[in-house]
């Protein structure tokens, strides 16, 4: 009985703390867009970590992924240059405001794809910093974590210019882009607490309430027997999948066909290898090469 | 490629004099990889009737192809990047056969202009705004800087290479060692004839100095002189707030220290929020050509 009031206890204290952190965040929110703020010292006071709810809020206002005007991607912009153009200034500020040299720091770079793709929740580490970041990785509450080769590595992110920086930068991708999927956020929320409880930057409960764990996948590009397949359309049409995302494949299954819009014909798709579709083509307009799917498993020979 | 409901996509290329087995004299020259390159494209399309005129008059003694128009699926629809989904197809090289749609156009791309002596892109910048005519040089091992001289073009500029370089077109010209120029016309939405005119003179140069054309240099170019700068020689005059942006001083212009460049007025009261004054005596290599500007653009490059 002792147990359970004190965990009703400790779920009420934090539940309010949320509550109010975010009360006072969403009204920094729309101050942030046009003005500045002191969202730094606001942390500093609270003893909490700085979020960055958002780095490009023009976009988000204009609901695009790039920024406006000069409709770049930010996320190819970094580490930016601090004497250059408005976005470059800013992907500077971002890196020097994430980072210090002084202290170890860690970042999750939280992304939702595009809005072509549905994706499991997955972390995505670069293999140069595998040692350091799989162990983080693992408690972020998340089923997959993808390890992928430095050569397909973007060096104008922000999670490479961060963790190249040591700032140990954990990227999260999930769901799909410009939509909301509650029950992924709920998952990496839970994620984000027990991994500031592993680093010490949180003081846990005594009794913390039970979070689903999940005991990830882990993909490794340098792995031979299981790997990451990908899936691109052969042909230009509309795609109609026949599975289901995060369904287990069998090699050789109809993920769906792809259709000609004009003349009704239509290709079948089908999988390369058996495993876990981790990626599924949410946005049916496919031009020949578009990804269709991603497919962690193994191929029969 | 096909596409959905539009006719197949195609690299439109034009070809003069012969394939042979020496490389040295042979040059692939790229017009529009963006949507809005307009300039670019008409930079080119003037280069086909101009060579193949010279080809009629068997002039040609070198070999040469020339993309116009890379990106028409986007320029035929009004868009700056890749119609349907916003990526830069100049940040997909050297491309991938098995790859995503824009990593195929890309390989495809880069399958027909690799294994070049030169390349020769007609470039545009990220941001939208006016240049001085000049030639850019990615500095790798790769290309020799002096040969950019022979463009005739006063002003070569010699950037090191950031990280997004690393996947365009002149970079991974230079690791399949071909020689790679991006040249730089004023404009890019707007056709500009007089400097249209320079770039197709400095091209023209080219291709002639290095024994590709027949043709009389001194009726094209006037011999120039020469600066290289780099990027530690151009100073960004950024703007210290948003606004109204009023010119008084446009690329190419030589200014002294203290010069008036512009000013900024509200939007809404019409008072004047700033003056930008000139850093340092220079020309102006590079102007914003947007009259609405916000804080911390970047308004002229100085060099």
């Amino acid at each position: 009985m002792q147990n359970k009031a004190n965990r009703l206890f400790w779920l009420g204290r934090y539940n309010e703390r949320v509550l109010t952190t975010l009360k006072y965040i969403l009204n920094l929110y729309d101050k942030s867009i046009d003005s500045e703020i002191d969202i730094d010292g606001y942390c500093r006071k609270l003893n909490i970590p700085n979020l960055y709810l958002v780095l490009n809020p023009l976009g988000i206002n204009i609901i695009s992924r790039v920024t406006p005007l000069c409709e770049l991607d930010l996320n190819r912009m970094f580490p930016g240059n601090k004497n250059g153009d408005v976005y470059e200034y800013l992907a500077a500020e971002i890196v020097e405001d994430i980072t210090d040299e002084n202290y170890e720091n860690w970042a999750v770079d939280i992304h939702a794809s595009n809005i072509y793709l549905r994706e499991l929740p997955q972390i995505r580490i670069n293999e140069q910093y595998e040692n350091e970041l799989v162990p983080l990785a693992k408690t972020l509450n998340m089923p997959f974590i993808w390890v992928h080769s430095s050569a397909t590595v973007l060096e104008s992110t922000l999670a490479y210019s961060l963790n190249s920086r040591n700032c140990k930068t954990l990227v999260v991708e999930m769901g799909v882009g410009m939509r909301l999927t509650q029950n992924y956020g709920d998952m990496l929320v839970d994620g984000i607490l027990t991994l500031m409880k592993e680093l010490g930057i949180w003081e846990a409960p005594p009794t913390p309430p039970k979070l689903p764990q999940y005991n990830p996948i882990i993909s490794r590009d340098k792995d031979n027997d299981l790997q990451v397949y990908f899936v691109n359309a052969p042909k230009t049409g509309l795609f109609i999948p026949e599975v289901n995302h995060t369904d287990n494949i069998k090699q050789g299954e109809r993920l769906g066909v792809i259709a000609d819009p004009l003349t009704g014909e239509s290709a079948e798709i089908l999988s390369p290898c058996r495993g876990l579709l981790f990626t599924l083509r949410e946005y049916p307009v496919v031009l020949e090469g578009s990804l269709i799917a991603r497919i962690y498993g193994a191929k029969k020979h | 490629m096909k596409t959905i409901y539009r006719e197949n996509l195609k690299i439109p290329e034009y070809v003069f004099g012969e394939k042979s087995d020496n490389p040295e004299n042979s040059v692939a020259i790229v017009g529009a990889l963006r949507g809005n390159e307009v300039q670019q494209t008409f930079i080119c399309a003037s280069l086909v009737r101009i060579l193949t005129e010279l080809e009629t008059n068997a002039k040609i003694r070198g070999y040469i192809k020339i993309f116009p128009c890379v990106n028409r699926y986007s320029m035929n629809v009004g868009k700056r990047f890749w119609a349907s989904d916003n990526t830069d197809i100049n940040r997909m090289f050297p491309g991938f056969c098995e790859g995503e749609t824009k990593q195929r156009v890309a390989d495809e791309v880069f399958e027909k202009v690799k294994n070049f002596k030169y390349g020769i892109q007609l470039a545009s910048f990220y941001l939208p705004g006016e240049f001085m005519p000049h030639v850019r040089i990615i500095k790798t091992a790769f290309t020799d800087t002096n040969e950019a001289f022979d463009f005739g073009l006063p002003n070569v500029f010699v950037a090191e290479p950031s990280p997004f370089d690393t996947a365009t077109l002149n970079y991974n010209w230079q690791i399949w060692n071909t020689s790679a120029y991006s040249l730089y016309s004023k404009t890019t939405e707007k056709i500009d004839i007089f400097s249209a005119d320079i770039i197709i003179n400095s091209i023209l140069t080219f291709l002639s100095k290095n024994g590709i054309i027949k043709y009389d240099i001194a009726t094209i170019t006037a011999k120039t002189e020469n600066t290289i700068y780099y990027k530690k020689d151009l100073v960004n005059v950024v703007s210290p707030c948003g606004g109204i942006l009023i010119h008084k001083a446009t690329s190419g212009e030589k200014i002294m220290k203290e010069q008036v460049l512009a000013e900024i007025i509200d939007p809404l009261s019409g008072n004047i929020k700033a003056v930008v004054y000139a850093p340092k005596t220079g020309q102006i290599f590079y102007t914003h050509t947007s009259n609405l500007i916000s804080e911390h653009e970047i308004v002229y490059r100085i060099i």
